[in-house]
C-alpha cells in the first residue's frame, strides 16, 4: 500500500514531468508527505512515530528516485530523526523530533569537512565548554539539504571523541553559504565561531555510522528508482526513434546495451535487498552489505543512466529532458555518504581485516 | 616512421613558448581552465591577438593567411597554446567554413569571407544536424528551393554550436528533393544570422551551460551566389569537413594540458587526503590515461603527417579521443571528494565567491564531466563510428 501511494505521489504533481521548469524542493510536496505520515515512518513508536523499518523507507526513496524528486526525506526524516530519537537526553530534543514528524522542521546533518572525505571521525570542528553550555568552532562543507534546513546536526570533537550537536540556523556565530548541487538539491557550507550548541550524543561515532549506513541503503534504493525509470524511457525511445530508415531498436548493439542495463538493475536490486535484510544487524554485518549496495548503485547507476543519455543521443544531453537528471542524481548520490574510493576501503576494512 | 623532434623543431617550440609568455590575460586563462564553454568576448579577444601575430589560422596555407608551417609545427604550436590555457579559437570559421571556402569557393567568396574569418570579426556556425537526423545526414529535411536568383530556405537545425555567437551560418540544405542527398540532393549555403526569417533558441545542456541551439528557417532568401562550390555536391563537401573534424576532435593539445593539470591536482589531493584516497588506484588510472593519450597523439601525428585519410582511422581516433576525454574528466571529479557534487555558478566564479572553499582547480570540473558525456554522441556517435570501421575497413 505504501508503495502504491508513493508511486501515485511521484507520478502526479510531485514528479519531474510536472515540475520541469527547474526542479527544486517543494514545501507543498513536503506537507503532503507529512500528511501521508511518511515523515513519522522512521521515528520509533515510543518517540511518537510509526516505528517503521528501512524496508518501508526504501520503498519510498525508490519511488522518489523514479519521480526524480528533490526532497530532504533521507537527511531529515531518516538520518536526523533517527539520531535525535537516540539522543542522550531525549527530553531536550523531543520537540524538534516531533516537528520533523509533522513536517514543520527540516534538520540537516553536517559532518563533511574540507579534508574529511566522508570519514566521520576525521574532523577538526571542535566543541568547547562556555558560560552556560557549549559552543562549536570550525567549518562544514556540502551539507546536504543545508540551504533549506532550520537546524543542523553537527559533528565535533570534544576531549578526543566525536560528539553530535544540534545548532539552530539563527544561532550566534553561525554563517551559512547556501548553494545547490549538480542534481539541484539545496546545500550549504557552514562556519561556526563560538556558536552555541546543544549536545545530542556524547559518543556519536557508532550511532552516526548506523544512521549513515541507513542513508546509504536508502540512497541505493533511490538510485535503483532512477535507473529503472531511465532504462524504461530509453527502451521506449529506441523503439520509436528512426535513423537510417529504421528504428534504433533494430540495431543489435543498442538492444544489447539495454539488456546490459537490465542486468545491472537486477544486480542492484539484489544487493539492496541483502543490505536491507541486514540493516539492523551488528555494525560489521550491517556495514559491509550497506557499503556494497551503495557501491553497486554508484557503478551500475553510472552505466545505466550514462547509457540512457548515450542511447538517446543529443536529446539526452539536454537539461529539459529527464534522463540527464537521473544521471546527475546518480553522480550526486555517489558523492554524498561516501564515494567509491571511500566505500570500497570501508568494505575491505569490514570484510578482510580482523576486528 | 620517426617522430623525434629535431633541433629545429625544438627551437621552433621555444620561440613559440617565448612569444606566448604572458600573452594570455590571467582571467582568460582561468576561464579556459574552469569553463566548459568559452565566452564570445574571450574568443574574439584572443582571435584578435592571434591575428595580429599572423597566427589565427596557423594550420592554413600561407596564401590564405595561414603560416604555411608543417603539420608537425602546427601541432607543436597548438600544444604550446594549450599549455598556457589559451582559449581554443572558434571552430566554425577557422576549421570548417574557411577551408571549405578556400578549397571549393569562388575567388569572390574568398575575398569576401576569408579576411573576417582570420580577424575573428565574423563568427560562424554550422548547420548540419536536424531533429530527425542526428548521426544520419542522409535524412536531412531542410529545403532550399530555387526561385530566380535566390534559394528559399525552410526547415530547422539543432545542436548548432555557437549559433548565438554567430554572424553567419553555413548549412546543408536539400536543393533537389528528387534525388537522395548522397546523389546530388544537398548543397552548402551561406547565410547571415540576422535574417528576419531565422530564429535561434538556446538549448541548455546537462552541465547547465549554453553552447548549442535550435535554429529555425522560415522563407529565408539566400542569393544563389552564396552557394559554396557546386550545387548538389554538399554530401562530398560534408565528408571533407567531417574528415577534418574527426582529426581535430582528438583535441590532443588540450588533453595533454588537462593531463598536466590532472597530475598536479592528484598530487595535491593525495597529499591532503592522508590515506583517504586509494593512491594505487589513482596512479593506475593516471598511468592508463597517459598511455592512451600518448598513443592517441602518435595516432594523430601519423594521420597528420602521413595523411592516410582512411575513414576507418578517423573513426578510431574519434572513439579513443572521446572516451579518453571522459575518463580524464571522471578521474578529476573523483579526486575532489564531496565538492564533486557542488554546482559552481559562473557568476560566483567571476566574483571568486566559491562554495565549499575549494582549491582553484575544483570549480568547473563537475560541469565539464557532465558536458563531456556528449563527446561519445556528437560528430557521429561512437556507435556510428564503429559501424564505419566495420564497413570501411573490413567490408562488414
Amino acid at each position: 500500500m505504501l508503495k502504491e501511494s508513493a508511486e501515485r505521489f511521484v507520478s502526479g504533481e510531485a514528479g519531474f514531468q510536472h515540475t520541469r521548469e527547474g526542479i527544486r524542493f517543494s514545501p507543498a510536496n513536503w506537507k503532503t508527505m507529512a500528511d501521508l505520515g511518511w515523515l513519522l515512518l522512521m521515528i520509533p513508536e515510543e518517540s511518537g512515530g510509526l516505528g517503521g523499518g528501512a524496508i518501508d523507507a526504501a520503498l519510498l526513496t525508490e519511488s522518489f528516485g523514479r519521480g526524480r524528486l528533490i526532497t530532504p526525506y533521507i537527511s531529515t526524516a531518516v538520518v536526523a530523526a533517527g539520531l535525535l530519537a537516540r539522543a542522550d537526553d531525549f527530553s531536550t530534543h523531543s520537540a524538534l523530533l516531533e516537528s520533523i514528524g509533522t513536517g514543520q522542521a527540516l534538520v540537516a546533518l553536517a559532518t563533511e569537512e574540507s579534508s574529511s572525505r566522508y570519514d566521520l571521525n576525521r574532523i577538526t570542528t571542535a566543541a568547547k565548554r562556555a558560560a552556560g553550555g557549549f559552543t562549536l568552532s570550525g567549518e562544514k562543507i556540502v551539507v546536504q539539504d543545508g540551504a533549506i534546513a532550520g537546524h543542523f546536526l553537527v559533528s565535533a570533537l570534544l576531549e578526543g571523541k566525536t560528539t553530535l550537536w544540534v545548532v539552530d540556523k539563527d544561532a550566534a556565530g553561525l554563517t551559512r553559504r547556501a548553494y545547490r548541487t549538480i542534481d539541484r538539491a539545496p546545500a550549504c557550507d557552514l562556519s561556526f565561531a563560538d556558536t552555541p550548541a546543544t549536545l545530542v550524543l556524547a559518543d556519536a561515532a557508532a550511532p552516526l555510522e548506523r544512521a549513515i549506513d541507513q542513508a546509504r541503503v536508502l540512497l541505493a534504493a533511490e538510485a535503483l528508482g532512477c535507473m529503472e525509470a531511465a532504462l524504461s524511457i530509453t527502451a521506449e525511445y529506441i523503439k520509436t526513434r528512426t535513423q537510417f530508415g529504421r528504428t534504433l531498436s533494430s540495431f543489435q548493439t543498442l538492444t544489447h546495451r539495454v539488456a546490459d542495463c537490465y542486468v545491472k538493475c537486477e544486480q542492484l536490486r539484489s544487493a539492496l535487498f541483502r543490505a536491507l535484510s541486514l540493516i539492523d544487524a551488528e555494525p560489521r554485518a550491517r556495514g559491509a552489505p550497506a557499503s556494497a549496495a551503495l557501491i553497486t548503485a554508484i557503478e551500475a547507476g553510472e552505466f545505466v543512466c550514462g547509457q540512457a543519455i548515450q542511447l538517446h543521443g543529443g536529446i539526452g544531453m539536454t537539461e529539459e529532458y529527464v534522463v540527464g537528471h537521473y544521471y546527475k542524481r546518480i553522480r550526486a548520490i555517489g558523492r554524498t555518504y561516501g564515494d567509491l574510493a571511500y566505500l570500497r576501503r570501508r568494505y575491505i576494512d569490514l570484510t578482510q581485516r580482523s576486528a | 616512421m620517426n617522430l623525434q623532434f629535431s633541433d629545429e623543431d625544438e627551437r621552433f617550440r621555444h620561440s613559440i613558448r617565448d612569444a606566448l609568455k604572458d600573452l594570455v590575460p590571467p582571467d582568460m586563462a582561468r576561464r579556459t581552465r574552469q569553463g566548459v564553454h568559452p565566452t564570445k568576448a574571450d574568443l574574439k579577444a584572443w582571435n584578435r591577438i592571434m591575428y595580429e601575430r599572423g597566427w589565427a589560422a596557423a594550420h592554413w596555407p600561407k596564401e590564405y593567411g595561414g603560416t604555411g608551417w608543417s603539420p608537425l609545427h602546427v601541432h607543436i604550436f597548438e600544444e604550446e597554446l594549450a599549455a598556457v590555457d589559451a582559449p581554443f579559437l572558434s571552430y566554425f570559421g577557422l576549421r570548417l567554413v574557411g577551408p571549405l571556402i578556400f578549397t571549393f569557393g569562388t575567388e569572390k567568396q574568398k575575398k569576401q569571407y576569408i579576411p573576417d574569418i582570420l580577424t575573428g570579426d565574423t563568427f560562424w556556425c554550422q548547420g548540419f544536424s536536424e531533429p530527425s537526423s542526428g548521426s544520419d545526414l542522409a535524412s536531412l529535411r531542410t529545403t532550399a528551393v530555387r526561385e530566380g536568383d535566390e534559394y528559399v530556405l525552410n526547415g530547422q537545425k539543432i545542436w548548432t554550436t555557437e549559433a548565438h555567437y554567430a554572424d553567419k551560418m553555413f548549412c546543408l540544405a536539400r536543393t533537389n528533393t528528387e534525388v537522395p542527398p548522397q546523389k546530388g540532393g544537398l548543397s552548402f549555403l551561406m547565410l547571415p544570422m540576422d535574417d528576419p526569417g531565422i530564429q535561434v533558441r538556446p538549448i541548455i545542456t546537462i552541465d547547465e551551460g549554453h553552447s548549442v541551439n535550435e535554429v529555425f528557417f522560415e522563407n529565408v532568401r539566400v542569393p544563389v551566389t552564396n552557394i559554396i562550390g557546386e550545387e548538389g555536391r554538399g554530401w562530398d563537401y560534408a565528408k571533407f569537413l567531417l574528415g577534418n573534424e574527426r582529426v581535430t576532435n582528438a583535441h590532443v593539445p588540450r588533453a595533454k594540458r588537462d593531463l598536466v593539470l590532472l597530475k598536479q591536482m592528484a598530487e595535491t589531493e593525495l597529499r591532503n587526503a592522508n590515506g583517504t584516497l586509494d593512491e594505487d588506484d589513482v596512479r593506475r588510472r593516471i598511468a592508463k590515461i597517459e598511455i592512451d593519450l600518448d598513443g592517441l597523439e602518435w595516432a594523430v601525428l601519423r594521420e597528420v603527417i602521413g595523411g592516410s585519410r582512411s575513414p576507418a582511422i578517423a573513426s578510431a581516433l574519434k572513439i579513443v579521443a572521446s572516451e579518453l576525454q571522459q575518463h580524464m574528466a571522471e578521474l578529476a571529479v573523483d579526486l575532489i571528494g564531496a565538492r564533486g557534487r557542488v554546482y559552481y555558478d559562473e557568476a560566483d566564479l567571476e566574483r571568486n565567491d566559491l562554495a565549499a572553499s575549494p582549491p582553484e582547480y575544483v570549480p568547473g570540473l563537475a560541469a565539464r564531466q557532465l558536458f563531456l558525456r556528449a563527446t561519445t554522441i556528437y560528430a557521429g556517435s561512437n556507435e556510428i563510428q564503429r559501424g564505419i570501421i566495420a564497413k570501411q575497413q573490413f567490408g562488414l
